[in-house]
């Protein structure tokens, strides 16, 4: 039972390590393709980012972030607000 | 002395400020002139850059420099709303004679991922003329469908200008816009038949 317990501790432990993060971000303003144009490439500069999709009809902005990193809500808004528009929520999966 | 002369043309322009480091050429061609330009935005509340204008009517050219500042915005969920100042110093050649010329204006707009309203005004001093100029457009626009971000987006649109010096004070004119990423480009025709077109690129 403890050796079931420590290898779920630790398969979550590298999955969270190893694997890329996918993090949706709602954001409000993003109206045009110019807008989400900024986003992207706002997040594209970011060195933990790999890919970046705009759904302009939900207004999600998904970041695929690089193996083994991670990009903080902190950091998302901050890049999102510079770029001209407010973050509303993020979600981690 | 910097009198005033009457140059009735302004830069229809979406999105006069970019996103941080971004650059933006626009090129338009109305019935008023044809003026292009090409700005940097090193945040997104400000751009920079440099413009070239021929006025028709009054057989003038501008080029100088020009500032777009963002000092107001508004995002909301399905919607965004803006308000712009633009300004522009330069030279001005008008039959033979070059002068300082500048201008001034706003541009206030709305809009969703279906509809946009946007107004806009400009005053344009030129040292070579004792007349002054102010004209003012307003845009409404509906779009049929909204298309997703890699694909083209049509815009039905309708811009009335207003040039109160202007023999022809008002001119309708219905155009198509499609945008799709980088590129936004515009054509119509106004109800004289004038033809009406603009670019914008982005990047």
């Amino acid at each position: 039972m403890k050796r079931t317990i420590l290898f779920g501790l630790l398969t979550i432990l590298v999955s969270t390590s190893v694997f890329a993060e996918e993090v949706k971000v709602k954001v409000n303003g993003m109206v045009c393709a110019f807008c989400a144009q900024g986003i992207e490439h706002a997040l594209k500069e970011e060195q933990t980012v790999e890919h970046v999709k705009v759904d302009l009809d939900s207004g999600v902005v998904t970041i695929h972030t690089h193996d083994k990193q991670a990009i903080t809500d902190k950091t998302i808004d901050r890049i999102i607000t510079d770029a001209g528009f407010t973050v509303e929520s993020v979600e981690r999966k | 002395m910097f009198s005033m002369v009457v140059l009735a043309a302004s830069v229809a322009q979406a999105r006069p400020v970019s996103y941080p480091d971004g650059i933006m050429p626009m090129a338009e061609h109305s019935h008023m002139g044809t003026i292009a330009n090409v700005t940097y935005s090193p945040t997104a509340r400000v751009a920079y850059g440099v413009q070239s204008e021929y006025r028709q009517h009054q057989e003038s050219w501008f080029n100088g420099v020009i500032v777009n500042w963002l000092p107001w915005r508004k995002n909301m969920r399905t919607s965004q709303a803006n308000l712009y100042f633009r300004s522009g110093l330069g030279q001005t050649h008008t039959r033979g004679k070059n002068d300082v010329g500048g201008f001034a204006g706003m541009n206030a707009d709305w809009e969703n991922r279906r509809y946009l309203v946007a107004y806009e005004n400009r005053y344009f001093a030129d040292g070579g003329k004792a007349e002054s100029a102010f004209d003012e457009k307003l845009r409404l626009g509906i779009a049929p469908y909204k298309a997703p971000y890699e694909q083209w987006q049509p815009w039905f649109i309708v811009q009335v200008d207003h040039a109160p010096e202007d023999d022809e004070q008002v001119t309708v004119t219905p155009m198509l816009r499609m945008f799709k990423g980088a590129f936004l480009g515009e054509a119509g025709i106004s109800h004289r038949g004038d033809i009406y077109s603009s670019v914008i690129l982005q990047f």
